[in-house]
């Protein structure tokens, strides 16, 4: 189901799709550790309130806490909603593109990103080692703030890693668009997303429904 | 370039960009990253871009957006849905087209718990149309209902969209929050309102439920006993200053998740563990979907400021010879447009580092200003041709086609204009909570 928004990989997808397979896997795991610090924020913070208000025991440097976890999912699941096409963007005009054309401005669109995404992997790379270097901590509690810091690079290089494979599953198309595209987000239909949403907000209660849409 | 020329030049780069797919984080990113090189050079200005992906958002105050989208995932399981419809109708089902009356309320109830517009108009395109359309309700109305009542989350805390408009225009998130709730009950008393006229005048498309007792209403009120609880978390604990909204969102959240537990050890429904784990993954998606553009947004935000082109966009609109109501509706009927084409918050990011310092110059209020802006965004989701909540309630009730949802939705966006028109005429209707709480927080 995660793989939803993405292209379905053929058996025969070669040297990408074992890479973008691999990829995957890592992407999934920073979203995964994403949704654990949202969830552990969410008993940490329920745990202040009642801590704070019943018994006059707030936990203490609670804001610097959250601010040093919003590092994990402000920016590590970037990849993985790269990955199912998640970013928002306006189709109007590519929506109507086909073959050759498509694939071609797609491929410029995905470059575009990666241009981007690789300089700011250099420069939030070295605003982690100026917070190294010079002990950077948050105000209350003095937590490090390099960790949080970390995870921009970290999870921009990843992103830069998808948007690559983007690149060439688009060139691929672009220069034989017979081929069966891998690794590259496929562009959804109101119909898709609205699919997708169903399937989020009724949960497996939907499978049955999902059947009657209109592919 | 002077730096001027080059914020002109900026707009169009961005403008361009979008159009051929580029997403709306990397478009207004690069624009922002390269002109902060141009204006400061390669290690001040990409240092500045480096600077701000990480500072920007690791803000206590965006940590608010997670947990109201978690309790958006969480809500359905929790069986919250049916206890709220079961409720409108036993006390709203007396009415000329009762059960659509009852469902508007019922999305209305359920916003209180879910952010999500598409969301609630899945899970009311099962509870209710079943129940309108074998009540021989006629089926355009019972879709655009559902529809329509399913944009009333994007107003009703706890509501992600305004939590990141309150962010960019740098007003607080809770004042913001305080300001949707009364427009918000207002669209669904208008809303309401133009079902009951229409079933007066034409009895036909939905007849009032009979036989209601005065027992089966007091009943029924147990079932939304979760919902006032997490409205008074949320609004009661933003009102009085006792909580953060992100604690509001997390005690909200946590309370929701427990509720979940408890219905699947009780009754054996609901939330199963796939379930539970797909959806903190999706809360993962969306989460960072919407820092990367904020982030994104908020480099080229910080190029745009080198510029002075906001202060000379926002000075040439004060002294256009027309009056600010005029460039209001204009902006409005822009902001119409774009929503027929692009994701609300995608949309909201892209356009308010410019508007937002004009709007402001015309003298209006920015919390105000925001509620209005929203439900422009709400009325981009019912309309063709993305109309995203009509694609979700034919995707729900496949039996209803597409054209028939589209058509059942129009009374409903009359209404909304209507609702708009009111706000812009009674602003109080808006500020009236927020500036309460200001005054009781402060007093």
């Amino acid at each position: 189901m995660h793989g939803a928004g993405s292209a379905e990989r053929p058996a025969n997808a070669g040297l990408i799709g074992t890479i973008d397979r691999i990829v995957s896997y890592v992407e999934n795991a920073f979203v995964f550790v994403a949704a654990v610090f949202i969830f552990i924020m969410m008993f940490f913070l329920t745990a202040e309130v009642l801590g704070r208000k019943l018994f006059n025991a707030p936990i203490p440097g609670a804001i610097d806490w959250v601010e040093v976890w919003m590092g994990t999912f402000a920016f590590l699941g970037a990849a993985y909603c790269q990955r199912l096409g998640g970013h928002v963007r306006m189709d109007m005009l590519v929506g109507r593109l086909r073959g050759m054309t498509l694939w071609w401005s797609e491929f410029i669109a995905v470059t575009i990103a990666f241009i981007y995404v690789v300089i700011i992997v250099i420069h939030s790379y070295g605003h982690f080692l100026r917070a190294i270097n010079f002990g950077d901590s948050t105000i209350d509690i003095q937590l490090l703030t390099w960790p949080s810091k970390l995870m921009v690079p970290l999870a921009m290089s990843l992103l830069a890693v998808r948007l690559l494979l983007n690149m060439w599953g688009y060139a691929r198309l672009a220069l034989d668009p017979s081929k069966q595209p891998v690794a590259v987000p496929i562009r959804k239909t109101a119909e898709d997303i609205a699919r997708e949403e169903i399937e989020q907000s009724l949960g497996h209660d939907a499978d049955t429904l999902n059947s009657n849409i209109k592919r | 370039m002077d730096p001027y020329t080059l914020g002109i030049f900026s707009i169009f780069a961005i403008i361009t960009m979008v159009f051929i797919g580029v997403r709306v984080a990397f478009a207004a990113g690069i624009v922002g990253v390269v002109g902060l090189i141009i204006l400061r050079g390669w290690t001040a200005g990409g240092g500045m871009a480096g600077l701000t992906a990480h500072s920007s958002v690791t803000h206590y105050s965006l940590s608010v957006l997670p947990m109201f989208i978690l309790i958006g995932y969480l809500a359905y399981y929790a069986g919250l849905t049916q206890g709220a419809f079961r409720c409108a109708r036993a006390w709203f089902g007396w009415l000329p087209g009762g059960l659509a009356v009852a469902t508007v309320f019922a999305t209305a109830g359920f916003a209180a718990v879910s952010g999500a517009s598409t969301a609630t108009a899945a899970v009311f395109s099962r509870v209710a149309i079943p129940e309108m359309l074998s009540a021989g309700y006629d089926r355009r109305l019972a879709a655009g209902v559902v529809a329509a009542g399913g944009t009333l989350a994007s107003l009703i805390p706890p509501s992600a969209i305004l939590v990141v408009y309150a962010l960019i225009v740098e007003e607080s998130v809770g004042a913001l929050l305080m300001a949707g709730f009364i427009p918000g009950a207002v669209s669904a008393v208008i809303y309401a309102a133009i079902v009951i006229l229409r079933c007066k005048i034409n009895p036909q498309l939905g007849r009032a439920v009979t036989g209601l007792t005065w027992a089966e209403r007091f009943n029924s009120i147990p079932g939304m006993a979760p919902i006032i609880a997490v409205i008074a978390i949320i609004l009661g604990g933003i009102y009085t200053g006792w909580m953060t909204p992100t604690e509001t969102g997390a005690v909200g959240a946590a309370l929701i998740f427990f509720m979940a537990l408890g219905r699947r050890a009780i009754f054996g429904e609901g939330m199963t563990k796939d379930d539970f784990i797909e959806s903190m993954m999706e809360t993962g998606k969306l989460t960072v979907m919407i820092f990367t553009i904020i982030w994104g947004v908020l480099i080229y935000v910080r190029f745009l400021g080198f510029t002075g082109l906001t202060t000379a966009f926002a000075d040439w609109i004060v002294h256009l010879p027309v009056a600010p109501i005029v460039v209001l509706l204009m902006i409005l009927g822009v902001y119409i447009i774009l929503g027929m084409f692009m994701d609300g918050i995608g949309m909201l990011l892209l356009t308010l580092p410019v508007v937002h310092p004009a709007i402001i110059a015309l003298g209006y209020d920015p919390v105000w200003f925001g509620i209005i802006v929203v439900k422009m965004v709400e009325i981009g989701l019912v309309t063709p041709p993305i109309g995203l909540n009509c694609f979700v309630v034919n995707g729900v009730r496949p039996d209803i086609p597409l054209s028939d949802v589209f058509k059942g939705i129009w009374p409903f966006v009359v209404a909304d204009f209507i609702t708009v028109g009111v706000l812009i005429a009674f602003p109080g209707i808006v500020l009236f909570l927020p500036e309460m709480m200001i005054n009781n927080i402060a007093g």
